[in-house]
């Protein structure tokens, strides 16, 4: 019940060691799979583990797993792989209109991956699309001549197109400093690439926003791009920039479940810096928090308290802006007389 | 005397890659879907290292067991398949700088005929389940059989 009010994010056992066997190399790889795969029924799994399964097939290949499982595994690879094969085709036309237009694009979620090693592991089923502020319009009016519509009942591929990533004051600022830190990289340079610190913070945020269902790949994410790039990560930006951004809250979150899953190498005074920042009430509001989280917990349920004050005056200003019905009944009463 | 054939992906149309030693390929513009196994993979490695087709024939007789001439005539008929289906063109800009490196197997296994496996409804294949609708054995996009 408390979750349906305080959305809190909690991994079950299951989903840890699959964290564990899709991540981890070696005998710690080995051993989650070993638990994973004797817990589990591959055939009842919840959808947030089934995401990683590309990735996962893609590990035990490495570490030369022979089970029952595994054509079904590569199957679902090979699936994946074909699916975002036809998406990325898409994808690139798009970034060829938009470039024609001297439109610069940051892609940004499953499909930013592209040099990754798990490129082909996560379903892209919508493509995110970062244009500056200035440039979106002309971007929405330029995939709308290409029959990219609004308003298509039956979309195959969504199309996020968004102007800002992280907010702040001064936004231009804020927007300049997420373009001055990406690179133009993607696929033969037609697209730009957030900088390793920018997409560390966007799956954060993505993976604990309370409005999204829970899914355990941002964690994966994350985990990769310290895995992969921990040389381009600037933690002190990284921990600046989430309290810049108010993001303290996701990314305190993403680092306590790596911390006691995964044990990534994170520079030791990151953690600490991270419990000593005071966190924003809008925060509390916007994100989940862990479930052993005590003292979030309760910070949360004041936050939430404090809530129910600030939705009744926007229902109030709502109201003001309809017309009164009471005055209709009462000249319809007047009338009568 | 003939010009050496050789053969380059027909990419960016074509994209393909290796999972656990089968080539999977996929032709973007017709959505079509194919595999490669076993000499199959074999001879796409060769593809890959922009072997000639006589240096593709001399490499995999000198790798499987069989009689020269039938491994010969296989391996012409699959490259053809393979530029019919548009998968592979020929080119004359590339030339291996190292041909017939032989890859290690072990003992020598019999030539098996390399075949191009084609997936086309793929509309369908890909609204299957790939957990629950496929061949337990052999996976998406084998589909489960009653």
């Amino acid at each position: 019940m408390i979750n349906d009010i305080l959305p809190i994010y909690q991994l079950s056992l299951c989903q840890k060691l699959l964290l564990q066997a899709t991540l981890l190399q070696g005998e710690r790889a080995m051993q989650a799979w070993d638990c994973w795969q004797s817990l589990i029924d591959i055939e009842n799994l919840d959808p947030s583990s089934n995401v990683l399964l590309p990735q996962l097939y893609k590990n035990l290949l490495i570490h030369d797993v022979k089970h029952p499982y595994m054509a079904r595994l590569k199957g679902i690879y090979r699936r994946n792989w074909y699916a975002n094969q036809l998406r990325l085709k898409d994808l690139k036309i798009i970034l060829s209109y938009l470039k024609d237009d001297e439109i610069d694009v940051i892609i940004l979620g499953k499909a930013s991956f592209g040099s990754y090693p798990i490129e082909n592991c996560r379903s892209i089923d919508s493509f995110r699309l970062l244009v500056q502020e200035k440039y979106l319009e002309r971007a929405n009016q330029k995939l709308t001549a290409v029959n990219w519509q609004e308003d298509d009942p039956t979309p195959k591929t969504l199309i996020h197109l968004q102007g800002h990533l992280f907010w702040a004051i001064p936004q231009d600022h804020i927007d300049n400093l997420v373009w001055h830190n990406a690179t133009p990289d993607w696929s033969d340079r037609l697209g730009w690439r957030l900088s390793v610190t920018d997409q560390f913070l966007d799956s954060c945020t993505r993976t604990f926003f309370k409005g999204h269902s829970q899914q355990i790949y941002g964690i994966a994410d994350v985990m990769i791009l310290i895995q992969n790039s921990s040389n381009d990560i600037d933690w002190m930006r990284l921990v600046s920039q989430a309290q810049r951004y108010q993001m303290i809250l996701p990314v305190r979150n993403m680092l306590i479940i790596l911390q006691n899953i995964l044990k990534p190498s994170v520079p030791n005074w990151v953690l600490p810096a991270l419990w000593q920042m005071p966190i924003a009430h809008a925060e509390w509001l916007s994100y989940k928090i862990l479930a052993d989280d005590k003292r979030s917990f309760w910070q949360s349920i004041y936050a939430h308290s404090v809530r129910p004050l600030n939705y009744f005056g926007t229902k109030l200003r709502e109201l003001k802006q309809t017309p009164f019905p009471g005055r209709q009944v009462l000249k319809s009463l007047l009338k009568v007389r | 005397m003939e010009k050496p054939q050789v053969f380059r992906v027909n990419s960016p149309q074509v994209v393909s890659e290796t999972i656990d030693g089968e080539v999977v390929i996929v032709n973007l513009d017709k959505g079509y879907y194919y595999s490669l196994l076993k000499t199959g993979a074999y001879i796409w490695s060769g593809i890959e290292r922009h072997l000639d087709r006589d240096s593709i024939v001399v490499e995999l007789t000198r790798t499987y067991l069989g009689n020269v001439e039938e491994i010969s005539t296989a391996i012409n008929d699959f490259l053809d398949e393979l530029q019919r289906e548009e998968i592979i063109v020929l080119t004359t800009e590339l030339i291996s700088e190292h041909p017939n490196e032989i890859v290690e197997m072990g003992e020598k296994q019999l030539f098996e005929k390399p075949i191009l496996e084609k997936f086309t409804d793929m509309e369908d294949l890909l609204l299957l389940d790939p957990i629950h609708e496929v061949d337990v054995d052999s996976g998406w996009p084998n589909v489960k059989t009653a």
